[in-house]
């Protein structure tokens, strides 16, 4: 028989997709489904949160560039 | 993440409303036409057009005539939004008709008349001479830029010009309405700030804008339920009757149902209405109100959507060409609006004010909040563009290069790309299908209708953004297949058989095949001459039932020719599929393997034991219900005149050419006796006529000899076959039966020519 699952589809990068794996890998509550390299289906509820996460690794991982400092900012800072 | 036009997010409302709401709404003839005017997409629009004035269902194989193959999938998103409004149903499998509310409640929009005051009733009192069009346009624009404004203070700038939120500004009301719909939040006690979907409202055509507040309205009276008073069908209804009124016209408030008067604070307060201080008889519709359902506005970009945010709704050139933008990411813009100042500091880290001038630099930072906001990339380009100062104009133009610097272009979508790593779509996972077939349908028929995200035909996986639709679908396609057919033969047979003679088909036959014999057998039995003498009887069903099944199992090795076979089955699909696609589609891969096929020489045996269960299963036909009906009505019409000797009858269906006058003679009796039958003469004539077809034995045994025939897929089997028809037809005396070419030349063309059938018998040929 047919089933529908609600869910909501990420779209997202193959390295993306491995951190979110990754993530999910910790308590399995976000991925519903694991459709191919580049997409996932995941909790509806969860998305949120799920970007929060997301957002907190690549924070880790990735440099920020330094705020490059210009004549304009001593007039405020 | 997109901004929203109104249309659409007026459209995701209407979608949420059943069925019913639907019929009370397009009692109105002024929704039905609002709804016509701006919710449809103009192929829907020439379709309902077309349907408007159609007497009968429309065919949807028509509909397929008139819409270029290449076009399908706008047609069918233009009957899905047709189907979502409640515009068209189903009038049977295979057409659909406008439902009755909406046509004739588009009708009377089209022709006028009626007294259904759904256009509003003029007032007759004088108009105030401090009514014209600019002030209704100053005074919407003021009620508009309130709440804008409101909304825009929200965000948090220090050198934002004062206001006090609580006195000026909107109405308490409106006020609650903002923060309701979380276009506002409240941090504190006493500030509040713009969320992701405020500054999406910010950004909207000032239209959307209003659809966007209006629907919040209608979503808070229909949270209040009755106790507010407000029915939000009504209210909606209202909304659409505001649309069509006349801007620069007073209207009665006395033709006003109460709850409708009730409303009309709340409009005032939106701006939709005015209603002057001293006179409370009427009310003066803005521009606001009567562009509700216009659909030009919705064409405007986003850019030019804000600046009519920015403008309070109605357009007017201001200080909008005032940004100048460096390709060291410095922004200059020469404006000292608050809104727009506002609006820059949401993408712009802004470092100094000066009079009419304020500074500042996009950075990664800037545009990142921004993007966190809800505003995409390409909403601060464009505008950014739309708000460039003429010296950039000139300066691109000199050096013939983009407006805008290419590098901060880029820059800001990279920004934002690095933001967004994955992009989010609701919906549903359909998985775990039956079969490939049904995934297949069930994938391709969702991305017709635009749904469709993502699929993997290997996986056998899609998912659709939404599931209304394809729930129908399924419904639809199961439903058929539900009905539960004998036996793949069954429906072979039943199309071939349909296929060689006159009687009006109905899918019921694979159903009713198998049917015993019942009481109103009695009244047949006098034309009713039992084939070689033997008794035709639920023990001979039971027999043939089991030949059939036992030839089936004598053919283990099974090897098709492939250009015969496949020409039978093709022509048996077309036939099926030109009764019922879905009983078709889900039937077909049977019918692609045959197993009643024919593949080599046989035996008397065999053949003998095919025939006889042809003959039977034909024979039964006699007693389905529809074909009872024509030989009880040929009877009648029969008993009525001189009994009409069965032999000339008979004699009619034989393969001589005097047989034509013969057929017609019934059909003359027919005319003069209308009265004591209540079907249509040419009706009955044919009816007689099938009903001489279904009782003549010869042509019953010709039918088994060419479905015989048809199944025969090799040379072989038709040599054998037709040695044994030899044989028989020896065996009987009857000379007609003789295969083709032996007995005397070319009786089939008559048989054809003969009645009027062509459409059906045409089909003889292609088979056999």
């Amino acid at each position: 028989m047919v089933r529908a699952v609600r869910g909501v589809l990420v779209e997202c990068d193959p390295a993306i997709k491995s951190i979110i794996v990754n993530i999910n890998s910790e308590n399995n509550e976000y991925i519903i489904e694991d459709l191919d390299d580049s997409h996932l289906v995941v909790q509806e509820n969860k998305v949120q949160q799920l970007k929060y996460l997301l957002d907190q690794r690549l924070k880790d991982t990735i440099m920020e560039p330094e705020r490059d400092s210009d004549s304009d900012r001593d007039v405020k800072d | 993440m997109s901004v929203n036009t109104n249309s659409l997010q007026l459209s995701d409302y209407l979608e949420k409303l059943p069925g019913t709401t639907f019929k009370r709404l397009y009692q109105q003839p002024s929704t039905a036409f609002a709804i016509f005017r701006r919710m449809l997409p103009h192929l829907a629009k020439t379709i309902v057009m077309a349907m408007l004035y159609m007497p009968t269902p429309f065919l949807i194989s028509d509909l397929e005539i008139w819409v270029k193959p290449t076009s399908k999938r706008q047609k069918d998103q233009a009957l899905a939004t047709l189907r979502s409004l409640h515009i068209i149903q189903s009038a049977g499998p295979q057409s659909m008709t406008l439902t009755t509310n909406f046509r004739n409640s588009l009708r009377l929009a089209l022709e006028g008349g009626g007294d259904h005051h759904s256009f509003g009733v003029p007032s007759t009192l004088p108009v105030p001479s401090d009514v014209d069009l600019g002030f209704l346009d100053r005074y919407a624009r003021k009620k508009w830029d309130d709440i804008l404004h409101y909304v825009v203070n929200s965000v948090e700038y220090s050198d934002m010009r004062d206001r006090d939120t609580s006195g000026g500004g909107p109405k308490a009301s409106v006020k609650e309405l903002l923060i309701a719909g979380r276009l506002v939040e409240k941090r504190s006690v006493s500030t509040i700030s713009i969320t992701q979907a405020g500054f999406t409202f910010l950004l909207q055509e000032a239209n959307s804008q209003v659809w966007t507040l209006l629907l919040l309205w209608l979503e808070a009276a229909d949270a209040a339920g009755s106790r507010a008073g407000m029915d939000s069908v009504d209210m909606l209804s209202f909304l659409f009757l505001l649309a069509s009124l006349e801007l620069g016209r007073g209207y009665s408030t006395d033709a006003l149902t109460e709850p409708r008067r009730n409303m009309l604070p709340y409009l005032v307060d939106f701006g939709l209405i005015y209603i002057p201080p001293h006179d409370h008889q009427q009310y003066f519709p803005t521009r606001l109100a009567t562009t509700l359902t216009s659909s030009e506005s919705s064409l405007r970009s986003v850019s030019a959507g804000f600046l009519a945010a920015s403008e309070g709704g109605i357009s007017d050139a201001g200080d909008k060409n005032a940004i100048i933008l460096e390709t060291n990411f410095r922004v200059y813009a020469y404006t000292s609006s608050p809104l727009q100042i506002a609006v820059l500091a949401l993408f712009c880290e802004l470092k100094m004010r000066f009079r009419e001038l304020v500074s500042g630099k996009l950075s990664r930072q800037s545009i990142r909040k921004a993007v966190d906001m809800g505003i995409t990339s390409d909403q601060i380009i464009s505008y950014l563009a739309t708000h460039a100062h003429e010296q950039m104009h000139r300066l691109a133009a000199a050096q013939k290069k983009p407006l805008l610097p290419p590098v901060i272009v880029d820059q800001i979508r990279l920004w934002q790309l690095d933001t967004e790593r994955m992009s989010v779509c609701p919906g549903f996972l359909f998985k775990d299908f039956e079969s490939v077939r049904e995934y297949e349908d069930m994938a391709n028929f969702a991305g017709e209708i635009g749904v469709l995200k993502w699929r993997n035909d290997r996986k056998g996986m899609f998912f659709a953004s939404k599931v209304e639709q394809i729930k129908d679908f399924m419904k639809n396609r199961l439903t058929p297949t539900g009905i539960v057919l004998p036996k793949s033969e069954a429906t072979t047979t039943t199309t071939t058989q349909t296929s060689r003679t006159a009687i009006p088909t109905l899918y019921s036959h694979a159903n009713n095949e198998n049917i015993p014999p019942n009481g109103s057998k009695e009244s047949l039995k006098t034309k009713y001459k039992p084939f070689g003498s033997l008794p035709k009887s639920r023990t001979l069903n039971v027999f043939s039932n089991l030949t059939s099944s036992l030839s089936r199992g004598s053919l283990p090795s099974f090897s098709r020719t492939p250009s015969m076979s496949s020409t039978a089955g093709v022509s048996e699909r077309t036939d099926q599929r030109s009764r019922t696609a879905s009983v078709a589609s889900s039937r077909e891969a049977e019918v692609v393997v045959n197993p009643r096929q024919v593949t080599g020489a046989q035996s008397c045996e065999y053949w003998t034991g095919r025939f006889m269960a042809l003959q039977d299963r034909f024979h039964s036909e006699m007693l389905l219900p529809e074909n009872l009906t024509t030989l009880i009505t040929a009877h009648a019409v029969r008993s009525h005149i001189l009994p009409p000797p069965l032999a000339p009858l008979q004699a009619a269906a034989m393969p001589t050419s005097s047989s034509i006058p013969n057929l017609s003679y019934p059909k003359a009796r027919g005319h003069k006796h209308t009265s004591s039958i209540s079907s249509t003469s040419s009706n009955r004539a044919s009816r007689e006529l099938d009903a001489t077809l279904l009782m003549d034995e010869n042509n019953r045994a010709r039918r088994v000899f060419l479905h015989l025939e048809a199944l025969c897929v090799t040379n072989e089997a038709k040599k054998s076959l037709h040695t044994w028809q030899h044989s028989y037809a020896r065996r009987m005396g009857k000379e007609c039966l003789l295969p083709r070419g032996e007995a005397n030349k070319g009786w089939v063309g008559r048989l054809l020519g003969k009645n009027d059938h062509g459409g059906k018998r045409g089909h003889m040929v292609g088979v056999a």
